[in-house]
């Protein structure tokens, strides 16, 4: 990617600072998603990752610090007001409308970005471009057959693609990825993998991930975090020869047994 | 069992709401098939026009059923669309009814005008008390709803002069239609009829269109539908709205049906058999509450002729409908006629 | 002086009243999440059985001692049989549920009692008025104000100071973890749903000499105490016991004071507590 300007910051947080009482969760985070970058946010279960995607975000509220979205303080705003200006995401568990249909999931996600909230007379299978569009959508997540179905009906691997799909329906100038490949099969999350490079360039994504071969296959930028403090974070190389990575990475690889954690050759 | 495309009024009864074993989504055929949609149409309309043919006692419960129906189908806009169990519906009911009777016992203003000025003032009080209410969710909402309905009740106990308290007031002179009076039983039902259509449309409307489908995301999962975008205590406080203003379109053709109104109208109790006609008559549809008014009020009907304790038939029908039927009467219909459709 | 004195004997026999109430409503839901409407109406039950054996006894401390006994039958019978179908749905099933049982204990007991006011006799023992300094109260009131605050000290030893009391306030806190530890959760549940229901029944019994016995009173007694609930924090037995003398009080000051505004006041009390502080004064924070 040649610009002849650098890109763009996105998303910045300034020193975020989670505790619940005397539980420290995100200690002074200071993290940067610049357009078009893959930044992957890794370490071991309870540094504090899906938790500084809740702050920024909007579903959890910083005890201390800042967020900004495109330069502008977003801190004090409401999950809603976020997506709003521009930020779409995933969650770790499935959060799908699980008794509508899938093209209901994205059609009403897309909705949100439209005019017309408020028509109450027509019926919404009249507006055949935005059923369209949702179909696109689902099309780029590799969903195209059994729309109609609900959710409930869908494989585990396929609701995994359907969150991705409700968070690109938003629109999204950043896109927070909670786990995208958690559960997935070998194939499946090649799947993503393909999903995730064929995003536009001019998303940000930051991704929280587990396994090891998508972090690597992906990531412009790798962001260690560790008892919810950064350990470390810059290019994938520089990462995967840190020491102290390396340690923590090493030592949880033996106890926990994580196959998948290994890193791409 | 296929869910209809696009958005098109399925209603499912969602697995984290109320009454709800497991989450169905059903296919509602009529509304995917215009021509069966208009024929149940045409088949209501001639039904109801020839209500006053059977006689004073029948067009006197249908009419009551009627006026019913729309309270609960209002109701069912909170409990079943959008999420919200509110204990105190029977405030914007009873707050219409009050405002046609009073205009017209005090100040000998026209049903007609009543009536406006009735549905005005209940989409009012529904905004005011859902912009607190909204504020909170599950009990603490279902007993502010309730407070909030006890309060007004409590104000038309001691208002006596104004509303007549516990005595009610009587003197109400109905207006009349074209030259013929609502007096007259058979005018009065056309009246009540074509608000109940009126409304049962609307709704109708309402379910399948943007914005029905924002209040049923809501329900399905508050957290995504911020995630996405959506400012959910905005279309919350509209859905409590809108409902208010349709129960006051019951609340005011009740008034124009009795001619009287009394503090009952605000009891809590009647709040709580709108919400036992919602359940037995299938939550999350839009019909299926007017099928509950009638099975309540025919059953209290044909129960009292017999014996006084119509409560507890009603009450162990309706223990047994949450406990093994909670979709309700129009629920089960629709799912069997989903499930013979394959 | 007299006036104040009086309103202020007569506030706390209410708000005991209440107590006996809304502390197994508030227990109820601590530990179970079940909201029970139909709490108000083994108050009821509890009540007429005490007029039972009273006509059948002649003695009022006899009803005092046995009315609660069918109530709790009842009680976990209801519990058993319909409850505990209900725990894997959310908990505004059980509302509904328990909703619908009112209507149909008021007409059991309407079918077997009829519609008319009662009376329930005050023993003799308890009867007429102490005169302090001039002024005049009820025994009858000075007796349910001591009962109160036995009773309100038997379930503070019985939750602080006993094994079962330990593990009633460990369920309330944290269910799932105390059946993880061993607590038999399933069997606490029906305890302590018979022991709330039983202590309402006897608020029934307590409550009939001043009261008066109809099957309305169960919804009469049911929103107040809802009221007091919610102000004390549900699950708090502290809440409720510190919420139902200061409802009791203001109900009836207010009655005194501002008969116009009486009913008024404590609705108003309950909507602005509900909006600033929702889990209520001493609350577990679960609603």
């Amino acid at each position: 990617m040649s610009a002849d300007r650098p890109p763009a910051t996105l998303l910045e947080t300034e020193k975020l600072f989670k505790s619940f009482g005397n539980l420290v969760v995100t200690k002074n985070i200071d993290l940067v998603v610049r357009e078009g970058e893959r930044h992957a946010l890794i370490g071991p279960n309870g540094a504090g990752k899906t938790s500084l995607v809740h702050q920024v975000a909007g579903q959890l509220r910083p005890t201390s610090g800042r967020v900004l979205l495109k330069g502008v303080d977003i801190t004090g705003e409401s999950p809603e007001k976020r997506s709003q200006m521009g930020i779409g995401r995933t969650f770790q568990k499935n959060n799908l409308f699980r008794a509508l249909s899938v093209r209901e999931n994205v059609r009403l996600a897309l909705q949100a970005k439209r005019a017309g909230w408020y028509r109450c007379i027509q019926p919404t299978s009249s507006d055949r471009r935005l059923l369209d569009e949702a179909d696109a959508i689902l099309g780029r997540v590799r969903l195209t057959e059994g729309l109609d179905r609900p959710v409930s009906a869908l494989s585990y691997g396929e609701q995994r693609q359907l969150e991705v799909a409700l968070a690109l329906a938003s629109e999204p100038a950043v896109l927070l990825l909670d786990e995208p490949t958690s559960g997935m099969s070998s194939a499946e999350t090649d799947e993503m993998i393909d999903l995730v490079r064929s995003l536009p360039r001019s998303l940000g994504v930051l991704m929280i991930e587990h396994d090891m071969k998508v972090v690597f296959s992906l990531a412009d930028t790798i962001t260690v975090l560790y008892y919810g403090e950064v350990l470390a974070s810059g290019p994938p190389e520089a990462i995967r020869d840190n020491p102290q990575v390396r340690n923590v990475y090493l030592g949880l690889g033996q106890q926990e047994g994580t196959t998948r954690a290994r890193a791409a050759p | 069992m296929t869910p209809t495309p696009g958005g098109d009024a399925p209603a499912p009864v969602s697995a984290t709401g109320i009454a709800a074993a497991k989450p169905v989504v059903v296919v509602d055929r009529a509304a995917r098939e215009p021509m069966r949609r208009f024929a149940a149409w045409v088949a209501l309309i001639a039904g109801l026009a020839l209500v006053p043919l059977t006689g004073d006692y029948a067009t006197g419960l249908v009419s009551e059923i009627l006026v019913f129906a729309i309270f609960a189908m209002s109701l069912d806009l909170l409990i079943g669309y959008t999420g919200l169990l509110s204990f105190g519906h029977a405030a914007f009911f009873g707050v219409s009814a009050y405002t046609v009777v009073i205009l017209g016992v005090h100040l000998g203003i026209s049903g007609w005008i009543g009536l406006v000025a009735g549905i005005v003032v209940s989409a009012i009080t529904a905004a005011i008390i859902g912009f607190f209410s909204i504020r909170v969710t599950g009990i603490p909402f279902l007993m502010l709803t309730m407070a909030f309905a006890q309060l007004l009740m409590s104000v038309s106990i001691t208002w006596r002069s104004v509303t007549g308290g516990t005595d009610g007031l009587s003197g109400f002179k109905r207006p009349s239609l074209f030259g013929m009076s609502l007096d007259d039983r058979a005018v009065q039902f056309y009246v009540v009829a074509a608000g109940f259509l009126f409304v049962l449309w609307f709704l109708r409307r309402l379910i399948a269109s943007p914005l029905g489908s924002i209040f049923i995301g809501i329900r399905e999962n508050e957290q995504r539908m911020r995630a996405a975008g959506y400012p959910v205590d905005r279309f919350k406080l509209i859905a409590f709205t809108l409902a208010g203003s349709l129960a006051g379109i019951g609340g005011a053709l009740y008034a124009l049906q009795n001619a009287f109104v009394s503090s009952d109208i605000l009891h809590w109790a009647l709040s709580g058999d709108a919400i036992i006609m919602v359940i037995l008559g299938g939550v999350g549809t839009v019909i299926g509450p007017a099928f509950g008014a009638a099975i309540f009020l025919m059953l209290k009907h044909v129960v009292s002729s017999h014996t006084d304790y119509w409560m507890l038939a009603v009450g162990a029908i309706f223990i047994l409908c949450v406990i093994f039927l909670p979709l309700g009467f129009w629920g089960v219909v629709r799912s069997v006629r989903a499930r013979l459709g394959k | 002086m007299e006036f104040v004195a009086t309103q202020l004997v007569n506030g706390l026999a209410y708000g005991v009243l209440l107590f006996l109430m809304s502390a197994g409503l508030s227990l109820i839901f601590g530990l179970m999440n079940v909201v029970n409407i139909a709490h108000g109406s083994f108050f009821m039950i509890g009540a007429f059985c005490a007029l039972a054996i009273m006509r059948w006894s002649g003695s009022f401390w006899l009803a005092l001692a046995l009315s609660w006994i069918p109530a709790v039958i009842i009680g976990i019978a209801m519990e058993r049989i319909f409850i505990r179908r209900l725990y894997s749905r959310g908990h505004l099933d059980q509302v509904l549920l328990t909703f619908g049982f009112t209507f149909v204990f008021v007409d059991l007991v309407r079918m077997i009692w009829g519609a008319d006011i009662r009376e329930l006799a005050v023993p003799d023992a308890l009867s007429g008025v102490f005169n302090i300094g001039g002024v005049i109260i009820p025994r009858y009131r000075v007796f349910l104000i001591a009962f109160g605050g036995l009773i309100a000290l038997l379930l503070w030893l019985f939750l602080e100071r006993s094994r079962v009391g330990a593990m009633v306030r460990a369920g309330v806190d944290d269910a799932f973890t105390a059946n993880g530890i061993g607590i038999n959760v399933q069997l606490l549940f029906g305890a302590v749903f018979a022991l709330g229901v039983g202590l309402a029944a006897v608020g029934g019994t307590v409550a009939g000499p001043i009261l008066g016995l109809y099957p309305g009173m169960d919804i009469e007694i049911l929103i107040p105490a809802f009221i007091v609930v919610v102000v004390g924090g549900m699950g708090s037995l502290r809440g409720a016991f510190v919420a139902s003398l200061f409802v009791g009080l203001v109900d009836t000051f207010g009655k005194a004071y501002f008969p116009g505004l009486a009913l008024f006041l404590i609705y108003l009390l309950m909507v602005i507590v509900l909006l600033t502080r929702p889990q209520g004064l001493f609350g577990v924070g679960k609603a």
